[in-house]
């Protein structure tokens, strides 16, 4: 691999390349057009370092998110020759193509600028899936004593939904948000998964309003492309049949979950010598 | 104090219909979901039509006429595509229907570069349903266009 990007590298740092970028300005175009830009590739440039140079250099009016620019913050994801990928993570040399670099803002999603979606219906749809623990004893949740046991097997069972970075890649993969765009999404399903797959969380059956209703979960026909496209190795689609089967349990009466137990303080133990005191109590004190 | 939100002007930019069709770079899985949908559909169609010409009370002679009318042109390789949609369609939909509830998937696992998705661990079931409708649809094919027709 590292042989490869060595070769793509000599072929074509230093070369020009054109990048097609689709441009809508709402106060005064009708529809969005393509615009193309020349610029030259140095070692390393990626998608979005390219948009950078081009605002710089040739048209300051381009609009785009971004904000960390290493794969963290999920603000850059945008449509690379037809494919939904995080700009911050995608070196041009990497596409290998002698043809121009087409970039459109993610798809399924409405533009709002140039290259920027409008992800209010997608954080909307987030927030309907109460992500958060749901416990029946709020009052600890609201005025916590402890910490509840964990142990690492639970934690194994939603860690990979809760990597997470809500870029939305997900859902410009969706062949179902292609069409249905009242479907809640492989992000927030997954997201409602993640939680319902806590152990320390009772929440499923409030979760059920927004996720089991008419443009939920079972819409949901398992094309995978929003694990393909996932930039974090999260699995949505994964998540999303696991909480089908959850559901599938709740319903049939079948679902059977004890919520974690409050970790109870050792009492009676004796320090060994040498080992630090460990950090101050954050809740329960 | 009255708060407002500006509503901003936007363009939509659904994929739509097109979206299922072009799967670009995605797996197999993603033509599978717009294949069973189209077979669905075909199934869907067919239907009626079957239920009409099969529930009209005929004599023998009525009916044989009606079957002959059917048996026309490109008529039998149509109901031919209906089967192969209809076994494609059923064989399937029993592995959507095992992954949905979690029966083919993998278990979860932290994400370490190079990424894989669960998706890729079932692939065997997508073979498993061309090779189970291959057998089907070419013992179908011999009924239908080979059998039928001596």
């Amino acid at each position: 691999m590292a042989a490869d990007i060595k070769q793509l590298e000599k072929k074509y740092v230093g070369k020009e390349v054109e990048f097609r970028l689709l441009r809508f300005a709402p106060d005064k175009d009708r529809a969005p057009y393509f615009q193309s830009f020349r610029i030259k590739l140095s070692q390393g440039m990626t998608v979005l370092d390219a948009l950078m140079r081009i605002k710089e250099t040739q048209d300051p009016t381009l609009s785009y998110r971004k904000s960390c620019r290493m794969g963290i913050c999920g603000s850059c994801a945008m449509q690379v020759n037809g494919f939904p990928k995080l700009t911050c993570q995608t070196q041009v040399t990497e596409l290998n193509t002698d043809k121009p670099i087409e970039v459109r803002p993610l798809a399924n999603f409405p533009i709002l600028r140039d290259l920027v979606p409008d992800l209010r219906n997608f954080l909307k749809a987030h927030e309907s899936i109460k992500p958060y623990v749901i416990r029946e004893d709020a009052e600890e949740l609201d005025h916590p004593t402890g910490e509840f046991y964990q142990s690492p097997k639970e934690l194994e069972k939603y860690l990979q939904f809760a990597y997470c970075i809500k870029c939305g890649a997900c859902l410009a993969a969706c062949p179902t948000n292609a069409t249905d765009h009242e479907f809640l999404g492989p992000q927030a399903l997954a997201a409602a998964y993640r939680y319902v797959a806590d152990s320390r969380d009772q929440g499923l059956e409030q979760r059920l309003e927004a996720v089991d209703g008419p443009n939920g979960i079972f819409r949901c026909h398992y094309a995978g492309a929003c694990s393909e496209a996932c930039p974090k190795g999260v699995d949505p689609s994964l998540g999303i049949q696991l909480l089908k089967r959850e559901i599938l349990k709740y319903r049939v009466g079948a679902a059977h979950k004890k919520p974690a137990p409050l970790a109870v303080t050792p009492k009676g133990l004796k320090r060994r010598e040498g080992i630090p005191l460990p950090p101050e109590k954050t809740v329960g004190q | 104090m009255k708060f407002f939100q500006l509503e901003p002007k936007t363009h939509a930019n659904y994929l739509g219909v097109k979206g299922w069709a072009y799967g670009g770079r995605y797996g197999i899985e993603r033509y599978l979901y717009t294949l069973q949908r189209v077979t669905g559909l075909g199934v869907l169609l067919y239907l009626p039509m079957h239920l009409i010409v099969t529930s009209q009370k005929l004599n023998q002679a009525g009916w044989e006429q009606v079957m002959g009318l059917v048996a026309r042109g490109l008529l039998p390789f149509g109901e031919f595509l209906v089967f192969v949609g209809g076994v494609f369609h059923a064989f399937n939909g029993i592995r959507l229907l095992l992954t949905h509830f979690g029966f083919l998937m993998a278990q979860p696992a932290r994400p370490i570069y190079p990424f894989t998705v669960a998706a890729l661990k079932q692939r065997w079931a997508v073979y498993l349903v061309f090779v189970m409708t291959t057998v089907v649809v070419g013992y179908g094919a011999w009924e239908f266009l080979i059998v039928a027709h001596h």
